[in-house]
């Protein structure tokens, strides 16, 4: 029974950016019941730097190329984790960033906002390093029940429970599906390792296949992609504006760094592929179209954002086919990036709401930025920046983003779904462009309406994350060389050059 | 045709058949006296008041849960403890550190007064 | 020696400083930082011309060349942005910065009542600039970029007192004119690119040099018609026959503007273009013919309508149209050196008459009918000496510079001979030319010098004499277009690394041709004195007697009217076509295409019912979808 001794030291070094954050939330939480504080400050600086000390050490990783398997083969810690690790930290930086002022601002700034936050982070980091279902069942659950805490942070507010206990039941639904198609993979490979999983293809296709349908859609509700995108709208717009940064960004990231790795590593044999690809490029273009020509219609700019990132979703998805189908850590690696600077302008999109939200309402509307340009031409440029990038406008990062995946679709073979997918990012420029209509080019019909653009509470965190993503935007646009190199070596790890 | 189906038809018979026939059993055996006693619902003993559908105090949710948390702390650590004599003293030491952090919910719980019925905030 | 980057980059530097930070400090240091930059580009192109001198006898020092950056690069097509200083552009340089800095000086006194005074300092040095770009191009694209950017700063400086609806159409059909040439000199371009697979001058004139030898029947025809669209262009900018009409009205802009865009450095950019590009014209003796003959015309043509005009200004841009007649008759018989030499001396004495011209109107607080002036002699005694010395310049009294430069030209035109004129004919129209010339400038001058004073009361109570400022450029302007003349053996010198020694004449029809244009400069100015002075009612009589053809040369031969109904008709009416097309079809297309999604939006919307059960639904038929796809059926065999 020697094999049964488990976990030994290295595990826990290995395993140690996730870890790290773990201790750092319970360190959060003893110390505001043992040593209760007014400012929490102390625990947003505390949350920053468990998560620079995690960035740092997934970049450390990624550029020495660590490969490791730790917990008998249940974790493993390769480039493509590190990357991740590096992109949710840095998206986690950001929320957390924006967090203090709206938190403030709404009477409800306590030090659980940190430790959950802290919790959920740890749980997407384990995520992109799992190698075996159970493992990736529990780090799942580790990032989403904290989330749905969180959505609920504003607990007086009707809007932000309801979204919560709405994102809550659907979630919990998918979780059952998810759980039933581990279960048959289980019963159908007789281990849950993902590089065994492909034996129960052969042995019971029938089992196989209908557990690896239930486990891809738990992912792709955690993704929202249509038709299981209906949480998303309800929660991004009820939840607190820096928890719709987070979820938007690190929460949008990890499941796709889950899914990555198990469509590759499990489902990555030829007739696995054949019949989760179709279904995938339905769903991408299903995807787009719904989330761009719902988000047309929208008024409120979480909401909108909300379907937008649905439509991401989309985009990534045919980045994600496109690599599988061409077999290409290139075309993987484009995908990283995308992620990077989705991460980059969505959180900076959500930064201007919040710095323009108000202790008794929050600035939303599309038509409550009317007149922003004149008021705060700094801030409006910057929202200019960040909605010309989701669009897709060269010279910003965003056109990159989308440059590449869809040279690699075409590359691959799937000109149609490129089509599709410029097509609905046309239509997208019109509700992006809507906003910088109303900052740049419509009059305020109510002579008082520039009192809304004044600053409620200042919060230097924030000014710092717009300014970081306003130039990571624009810089990692121009000059998308290191982000490129490192995505490369990341995917290479898990699509080996031929 | 397919007879593939007749599987399930048999098992929603058989199923339905299986409820069905103690109760009619149940009903043609059993004496019939009824009396108010005898209608009232069993609660542990004491005397029940008020709908059933009654609405329970938040609080009381709370410590549910922390009881629920170390109901299922007992389930994990019994296993372990049948085989510890394999196992060793590292495994010794991971069943503490797991009481540990749970201990360390419980401080945080128990200093927030979350275990007290009159929260003194 | 000095980079050359950095004579263009003066005027911009400036230019930037006043328009950014302009507000900030007086009228005085605008002039002072935009005089101050054409001058430190004068002096580093003078600096250069130096140098080039001391290396003339270095054949391959002769030029300094200097390359600034790589502008476009795609696939075979190289366009870099390189800069080269030869002989011409030299020449070009002086001229611009030169007379460049004396115009700038003179309009620090003439504009200083003006509220846009910056914005005015900072259009001529933006002129400045592209026009620099322009001479120092060493690229066609370049130069393109030159000879579109002067074209919109003569938009920009025409229009400057854009309030007044004239000033601001004047502009407008400026503008509009020069695209239609544009459109030739782009196609040339083109075709150039196409042909020889380069637009940088010094690879064309080396590839030429070493084809010239194997020239065929269908290449000379290539030839041909690049040379021809060019020139369409050179006539769009250079105000030739057709495209001339826009540069009388463009005299709406202040004078000084006048002076510089619009007679001493713009309007020549046509006939630089041509002589930068001689060695092609020289492949196409038809091409260069017609370059000739439609010079001559224009010399002619705008003289005579010059005759009857009233305008002080309009006179003089006539004038100037007829001079650059001149200056393509010089290129298109192959006199290049005595074309450049013309375009030299023009613009020395047009400068200097139209700064003389914008003394007198500033004087007669902008009044500008010469019919209402008379006897500013007395009055203004610099603006009339000098005046005196630019009219009879421009008349070709000898030992005036015009003299010397139409004297030259004319012999040119004498002994060449074209597929299309002859030689004798194209000398007749340049004599008859330059007796017209001489008659209106007497015209002009007598009309405002001379004679009583026909102002109203309060005008004449305000006539003055100009300020330093306007009076100093004056003088040296007169002194170069005196003296200038005598410069002519060491010009041909200089620029005979470029375009060779001009044949030297017989000696005989030398001193012929002299004495036959000094008599017609002589006659048509003691003509127009007699006439104008003794018998003013002369020309009363003329005009009743031949009533037709006067009105007829008064309103410029109805050439504007005559564009007006066709060209500019067909145009707006094509422009109503496709206005309607655009509205009814192109936009109900969009509008049409953009209601559709929203509506599709909208309708997809109601899925988002907000019901959690309505989710769950919607998510299990998601689930049974894709159930169906992927798990229910039993995967293909592996291939």
């Amino acid at each position: 029974m020697e094999s049964l001794i488990p976990v030994g030291l290295t595990d826990l070094q290995g395993v140690y950016p996730a870890l790290n954050l773990a201790v750092a939330g319970i360190v959060i939480l003893l110390l505001d019941a043992f040593f209760p504080m007014r400012s929490k400050l102390l625990s947003a600086w505390i949350t920053l730097i468990a998560l620079h000390l995690s960035f740092t050490c997934g970049l450390h990783r990624l550029t020495s190329g660590m490969d490791e398997t730790f917990f008998h083969g249940a974790v493993r810690m390769d480039p493509f984790t590190h990357a991740f690790t590096v992109i949710i930290c840095l998206a986690s930086t950001l929320a957390v960033l924006s967090a203090p002022k709206y938190l403030r601002l709404r009477d409800c700034h306590y030090a659980e906002y940190y430790a959950l936050i802290l919790f959920s982070v740890s749980g997407m980091l384990l995520f992109s390093a799992a190698e075996e279902l159970i493992m990736l069942f529990l780090a799942l659950e580790t990032m989403s029940i904290p989330v749905y805490c969180l959505v609920a942070f504003t607990r007086d507010n009707e809007y932000s429970t309801e979204a919560s206990m709405k994102y809550f039941v659907m979630g919990a639904f998918a979780t059952g599906f998810m759980v039933y198609g581990v279960a048959l993979l289980y019963g159908s490979a007789g281990s849950g390792y993902f590089a065994d999983l492909p034996r129960g293809a052969a042995s019971s296709p029938g089992l196989f296949y209908s557990g690896m349908t239930l486990v891809l859609i738990g992912f792709l509700f955690k993704i929202a992609a249509v038709p299981f995108n209906m949480w998303t709208p309800d929660a991004y717009e009820g939840a607190p504006t820096p928890v719709t940064t987070f979820m938007a960004e690190a929460v949008k990231a990890a499941p796709f760094s889950g899914m990555i790795k198990l469509l590759i590593v499990a489902f990555g044999f030829s007739q696995a592929v054949h019949l989760w690809m179709p279904a995938f490029i339905g769903i991408a273009i299903l995807t787009m179209v719904v989330g761009n020509m719902v988000a047309l219609v929208q008024t409120d700019m979480k909401r909108m954002l909300g379907y937008s990132s649905i439509a991401h979703s989309g985009y990534i998805l045919v980045g994600i086919v496109a690599s599988v189908k061409l077999n290409s850590s290139e075309a993987l690696a484009s995908v990283l990036y995308y992620l990077f600077i989705y991460v980059l302008m969505n959180a900076g999109a959500f930064g201007i709401l919040i710095l323009f939200s108000h202790k008794n309402k929050d600035t939303n509307a599309i038509d409550d930025l009317v007149g922003l340009g004149r008021e705060r031409p700094w801030a409006a440029a910057f929202m200019g920046i960040y909605t010309l990038s989701l669009t897709g406008i060269p010279p910003l990062g965003g056109f990159f983003g989308k440059f590449y995946i869809f040279s690699y679709a075409i590359k691959a073979g799937l000109t149609p779904l490129v089509i599709v997918a410029i097509l609905t990012s046309v239509m997208s420029a019109f509700y992006y462009l809507k906003i910088i209509v109303a900052m740049y080019f419509r009059e305020p019909s109510d002579p008082q309406h520039p009192a809304a653009f004044s600053y409620e509470g200042y919060s230097v965190f924030l000014i710092a994350m717009l300014c970081f993503t306003a130039f990571g935007v624009i810089y990692f646009g121009i000059f998308p060389k290191t982000p490129l190199t490192l995505a490369r070596l990341a995917a290479a790890s898990l699509i080996p050059a031929p | 045709m397919s007879y593939e189906y007749a599987v399930v038809v048999v098992f929603m018979v058989v199923g339905i058949g299986m409820v069905l026939a103690p109760l009619v059993i149940g009903k043609l055996l059993r004496p019939h006296n009824p009396y108010p006693q005898k209608n009232m619902p069993y609660e542990c003993g004491k005397d029940p008041f008020g709908e059933a559908h009654s609405m329970f105090d938040i609080r009381l949710y709370t410590l549910m849960l922390v009881y629920l948390i170390f109901d299922v702390e007992f389930v994990t650590i019994v296993p372990p403890m049948l085989v510890m004599a394999n196992l060793g003293v590292p495994a010794l030491l991971e069943i503490f550190a797991f009481i540990g952090v749970l201990a360390l919910g419980l401080a945080y719980l128990w200093k927030h007064g979350h275990l007290e019925w009159v929260k003194t905030v | 020696m000095i980079l050359l980057r950095y004579i263009i980059l003066a005027p911009i530097a400036a230019l930037l400083l006043n328009l950014l930070f302009g507000r900030f400090w007086s009228k005085t240091t605008t002039a002072f930082l935009a005089c101050g930059a054409v001058f430190v580009s004068f002096a580093a192109a003078a600096n250069n011309c130096v140098y080039m001198i001391r290396k003339l006898a270095v054949p391959e020092m002769q030029t300094i060349f200097d390359p600034v950056f790589s502008w476009i690069s795609v696939g075979r097509v190289q366009v870099p942005v390189d800069l080269v200083f030869d002989p011409l552009s030299c020449v070009m340089c002086l001229i611009i910065t030169g007379v460049g800095f004396l115009i700038h000086v003179y309009s620090v006194g003439y504009m200083s009542h003006d509220p846009g005074f910056r914005r005015f300092f900072i259009y001529l040095n933006l002129f400045i600039a592209f026009m620099l770009i322009l001479v120092l191009a060493d690229n066609l694209a370049l130069l393109f970029v030159g000879w579109e950017g002067v074209g919109l700063c003569s938009y920009l400086l025409i229009g400057f007192w854009h309030t007044d609806m004239k000033n601001a159409s004047a502009g407008k059909k400026a503008f509009v004119v020069n695209r239609v040439g544009d459109l030739g000199f782009l196609l040339g371009m083109l075709l150039i690119l196409a042909v020889f697979g380069t637009l940088s001058v010094t690879d064309l004139r080396e590839l030429i040099s070493t084809a010239a030898s194997a020239m065929t029947p269908a290449s000379t025809a290539v030839a041909t018609t690049i040379c021809l669209l060019l020139f369409v262009g050179a006539t769009g900018k250079s105000a030739q026959i057709p495209l001339y009409v826009w540069l009388p009205d463009a005299m709406a802009g202040p004078t000084p503007v006048s002076a510089l865009i619009h007679a001493a450095t713009m309007v020549t950019a046509g006939v630089y273009m041509i002589a930068r590009l001689h060695f092609l014209y020289a492949l196409s003796p038809v091409a260069s013919a017609v370059v000739a003959a439609i010079g001559a015309a224009t010399a002619l043509f705008a003289a005579v309508i010059g005759l009857a005009q009233n305008d002080i200004k309009k006179v003089l841009a006539y004038s100037t149209i007829s001079q650059l007649g001149y200056m393509f008759l010089a290129v298109g018989v192959g006199a290049y050196t005595f074309g450049i030499f013309h375009l030299t001396t023009h613009a020395f004495f047009k400068a200097l008459l139209f700064l003389g011209s914008g003394s007198v109107i500033h004087a007669m607080s902008g009044e500008q009918d010469m019919q209402r002036m008379g006897g500013l002699r007395r009055y203004m005694p610099v603006t009339y000496w000098t005046f005196l010395v630019g009219t009879l310049a421009i008349a070709g009294i000898w030992p005036l510079s015009g003299f010397f430069s139409k004297d030259e030209i004319l012999l040119s035109a004498r002994l060449a001979s074209t597929p299309v004129l002859s030689g004798a004919a194209l000398f007749a129209i340049g004599l008859c030319a330059a007796f017209l010339t001489a008659f209106y400038m007497g015209r002009l001058f007598t009309l405002t010098f001379f004679g009583n004073s026909r102002a109203s009361e309060e005008t004449k109570h305000h006539i003055h004499e100009s300020p330093w400022t306007m009076g100093g450029p004056l003088i040296l302007l007169a002194v170069l277009a005196a003296g200038a003349g005598f410069g002519l053996r060491q010009f041909e010198n200089f620029l005979s690394p470029i375009f060779g020694h001009p044949e030297e004449a017989p000696h005989e029809i030398k001193l012929a041709i002299m004495a036959v244009s000094l008599l017609a400069g002589i006659t048509g100015l003691a003509l127009s004195l007699y006439v104008y002075l003794r018998r003013p009612d002369i020309p009363r009589k003329i005009s009743t007697s031949a009533s037709l053809l006067c009105d007829c040369i008064a309103n410029k031969f109805y050439i504007d009217e005559l564009y007006e109904k066709t060209v500019v008709r067909l145009v707006y009416i094509a422009g109503i076509v496709s206005h309607a097309f655009d509205k009814h079809v192109v936009d109900r297309a969009v509008n049409w295409t953009g209601g559709g999604l929203r509506f599709g939006g909208f309708m997809l919307s109601f899925f988002q019912s907000g019901n959690v059960g309505t989710y769950a639904v919607w998510f299990l038929i998601g689930v049974l979808a894709l159930l169906h796809a992927m798990g229910g059926v039993h995967p293909p065999p592996a291939p």
